[in-house]
């Protein structure tokens, strides 16, 4: 793991952390007022709640996890912290980087890797988005490549993949923009329960190694049911930090929860 | 890739010929309308080497060249800004709905009232023929593309730009090669009739004349020889996609 050490540099803040007036250890790094989403679906004139009321602080360094049954807005509200989708009311605050650099990054629930870039392209697609430098940013890949054990298949494309590999370079991919706030949307939900363990370790162990905040959001809430978290019906989505769930997501902050 | 060898791939059209040749030969059928395959080729083989057959091919491949190869590059260019921008899809749409339907051909003796009787108003006819087909489909495949594909471009961090050609174009050459399979064969079908008019060069010129000579043999050399550049056309367009698409099992 010491090349992760290398890679995220600890006490690293978005430079506008101070804009609130906090201090670097508890900088608020995103705090979300009352937001709601209403989808037009234009075909059947239909409208659906998707999310209502949520309000919610993230501070630097947490480790956060998003329950609910299937439908409540989970993914809704992931792509709206990401800048994705407009949120339909309530505002949305992320804190900047100095460089004005985008704060976030995403697991897509359907992974949405590019079919025509190998392992390593998808990899490579932010840092190369950024300009790094061809020589850095494929070495840099390479420690990823390592981190979800995939060396060997860095040239194979999406369609030769399983699907568990196909979520690990995702995964891989949305780390190598070194993103402030990772956002996980179901991450290791294909996987093995041997590879979602050894991932589940290397999630925690990246979180705790570089005080990133990380927005998870877990599979259906039943299968971990030592988490505390609440449930609501669909058209409302539970926020719920994380208190000691298992062994491997230990969290150090055993935060507050804040929803509704 | 690797296949399974399948004879019946190669004993169905020999099988084919060799039934053809024996109908023939016991003057089943009249040899004026049926040739034989085995006198076809004969008159093929001495078709090129007093050199018609080639000649008429050179001057067919050229219209066919020059209208396809505009006529796709148009074609991809127009597609990709017509399905990417909606404003350039609201200005391009109406008029290619509107004109689509007319069959190409049709539009050839208009052609040569403007552009002459030379090879400029026969190439446009193949390009214009190429340039629907390539636009359509290459419309068809940026619309296409994942939209969760767009959103994770963009959540990585590419500007517009990058996403229009790290994305959106990869994302619409499988459509773009469909389309420029059917601009081949659309190709060929126009270079055909241009040549009905207006030329002394040319392989239906030398169908047509063969006919009209009522020369049979020279017809089906002709038809075999406007196959097997279908045929070599469409390995060529495979063999192109298979190096740019590298990730498609063709
Ligand atoms: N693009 C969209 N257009 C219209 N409605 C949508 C769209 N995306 C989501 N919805 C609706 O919004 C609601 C919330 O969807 P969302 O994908 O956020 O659920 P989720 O909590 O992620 O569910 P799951 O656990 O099944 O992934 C659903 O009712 C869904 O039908
Ligand atoms: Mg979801």
């Amino acid at each position: 793991m010491r090349h992760l050490r290398q890679r995220y540099p600890l006490g690293l803040v978005g430079g506008g952390a101070s804009a609130y007036g906090l201090s670097l250890i508890m900088a608020t790094i995103l705090r979300l007022k009352d937001i709601g989403k209403v989808w037009h679906i234009e075909r059947t004139k239909e409208e659906v709640m998707a999310l209502g009321g949520i309000s919610l602080d993230v501070e630097q360094g947490e480790f956060l996890i998003l329950v609910g049954p299937s439908g409540c807005g989970k993914s809704t509200l992931l792509q709206i912290v990401a800048g994705l989708e407009e949120p339909g009311s309530g505002t949305l605050e992320v804190t900047r980087a100095a460089d004005g650099q985008k704060q976030t990054g995403m697991v897509f629930q359907e992974f949405a890797l590019f079919l025509w870039r190998t392992v390593l392209q998808n990899i490579v697609f932010g840092p190369e988005a950024r300009s790094v430098p061809k020589a850095q940013r494929e070495a840099d890949a390479q420690k990823l490549i390592d981190l979800i054990h995939l060396r060997g298949f860095e040239h194979r494309y999406p369609h030769e993949l399983s699907g568990g590999m196909r979520q690990r370079v995702a995964l891989a991919r949305a780390l190598a923009n070194d993103p402030a706030i990772l956002l996980f949307d179901e991450p290791l939900a294909s996987l093995d329960a041997q590879t979602r363990k050894v991932l589940q370790v290397e999630l925690v162990r990246i979180w705790q190694e570089t005080k990133r905040s990380c927005f998870l959001r877990l599979g259906p809430a039943g299968s971990r049911k030592s988490c505390r978290s609440g449930f609501q019906d669909p058209g409302a989505s539970q926020v719920a930090a994380r208190p000691n769930c298992s062994n491997t997501f230990r969290s150090e902050s055993g935060k507050r929860w804040t929803v509704h | 890739m690797w296949r399974r060898y399948r004879p019946l791939r190669i004993i169905s059209p020999v099988a084919f010929l060799i039934i053809w040749e024996g109908v023939v030969r016991l003057d089943e059928v009249n040899q004026l309308i049926i040739p034989a395959p085995a006198s076809v080729l004969r008159t093929m083989i001495d078709l090129t080497i007093d050199g018609r057959l080639p000649w008429a091919i050179i001057a067919s491949l050229n219209r066919v060249l020059q209208g396809f190869i505009y006529g796709s590059l148009l074609g991809i260019v127009l597609g990709l800004l017509v399905g990417w921008f909606r404003a350039v899809e609201d200005a391009v749409d109406p008029l290619v709905a509107a004109t689509y339907p007319i069959p190409k051909s049709a539009l050839f003796p208009l052609f040569m009232l403007w552009f002459g009787l030379g090879e400029t108003s026969k190439v446009i006819t193949i390009l214009i023929g190429v340039l629907f087909l390539v636009l359509i489909n290459t419309v068809t495949g940026v619309k296409a593309i994942d939209p969760v594909l767009l959103k994770a471009a963009r959540d990585l961090g590419a500007n517009q730009r990058q996403i229009f050609t790290k994305v959106v174009i990869p994302g619409a050459l499988p459509n773009i090669f469909t389309g420029l399979r059917l601009g081949a064969g659309m190709a060929l079908i126009l270079v055909f009739i241009t040549e009905l008019e207006a030329t002394k060069a040319g392989l239906g010129f030398l169908l047509w004349e063969s006919y009209q000579l009522l020369l049979v043999k020279q017809v089906f050399s002709c038809t075999i020889a406007f196959g097997i550049l279908g045929i070599l056309s469409s390995w060529m367009l495979q063999w192109l996609e298979r190096a740019v698409c590298p990730w498609k099992r063709v």
